[in-house]
């Protein structure tokens, strides 16, 4: 009896290879990372913080409650617009889910307008690292300052890639590369969106409410 | 229970759902800020590091939809988060008992 052949899968030329459940986890990995990344910074303030309250205290009263709460609200809300443009592509409306997306975009840019507003303002007053008012003032201020620089700057970075990737993801939306059977783009994008909301919502207590 | 990848790729969340999160956050939101304002200093970091880990739970479960998510990957999860917290247990433990 002749051995039944092997099947062998077959290869199309020109179809792009596609793994929504690759893509999911790939995504949920990278942010996995990114929790331990921000959680050690964390750390890092919660120990200077309990090394240092009264200086800390201090610092935080350079803080902006309002503009801080703002830009809470704003990016909350971005996240509820990143949340219904994935809905929007769900339902096969691509239209309604570039709207959504630029809606993200925009309150993304206000967030980071007002939140280099708020470093200027203290540039100005000579409160950045390393400046001669900074040095004049106690260890635990220095390490405030700093740990704020670093913290919110490194956010206020992931929040530009952010929308980054969203005006490409708006790109994609128009030209129909993310449509409602193959979302995980845009999904991926909203992952990353709300990761970035979340670090804030730890952010905004510890610089802003701690005063 | 654990969801094909079908399931999960065609599963729409309403926008009805996703507003009521969003108003359900802007409440924890105004509640934070209520707590630090009124309540005695000491309990109020606490109180407010709270509110801020509801808020990242529900980011987690309703925006993220981690609910749709399978076993495996809530799992993933919720080691990541438990691995961060052991680390800021012990390091404290560390930080409040070495003599200075």
């Amino acid at each position: 009896m002749k051995p039944q052949a092997e099947e062998k899968p077959v290869i199309k030329a020109g179809v792009e290879e596609k793994d929504y459940s690759g893509a999911k986890y790939g995504m949920w990995f990278f942010l996995l990372t990114e929790i331990l990344f921000f959680g050690g910074m964390f750390l890092l303030y919660s120990v200077y913080r309990y090394r240092f309250p009264g200086e800390f205290h201090a610092g935080a009263s350079e803080e902006n409650l309002v503009w801080g709460s703002i830009n809470t609200v704003l990016l909350l809300t971005s996240s509820l617009f990143m949340a219904a443009a994935i809905t929007a592509v769900k339902k096969g409306n691509n239209k309604l889910s570039v709207i959504l997306q630029a809606l993200t975009v925009v309150l993304g840019v206000v967030f980071l307008f007002i939140k280099g507003s708020e470093w200027g303002e203290k540039i100005v007053k000579g409160l950045y690292p390393s400046s001669p008012a900074l040095l004049k003032l106690g260890k635990g201020e220095i390490l405030y300052f700093g740990l704020y620089y670093v913290m919110t700057g490194l956010h206020g970075l992931h929040v530009f890639v952010g929308i980054v990737v969203i005006l490409f993801m708006m790109y994609y939306t128009v030209t129909g590369k993310i449509n409602k059977d193959y979302p995980v783009r845009l999904e991926n994008t909203g992952l990353y969106w709300h990761f970035v909301d979340m670090v804030w919502i730890y952010l905004f207590p510890l610089f802003y409410l701690v005063t | 229970m654990e969801r094909t990848e079908g399931e999960q790729r065609a599963r729409i969340v309403s926008y009805r759902t996703y507003i009521m999160t969003w108003l359900f956050l802007l409440f924890l939101l105004a509640l934070n800020i209520s707590v630090s304002q009124v309540l005695v200093k000491g309990i109020t970091v606490l109180l407010n590091i709270i509110i801020a880990s509801c808020m990242a739970v529900t980011n987690l479960v309703f925006f993220m939809n981690l609910r749709y998510e399978g076993k495996f990957l809530r799992l993933m999860v919720s080691m990541a988060i438990l691995v961060l917290t052991l680390i800021i247990l012990f390091t404290f433990s560390d930080v409040l008992f070495r003599a200075r």
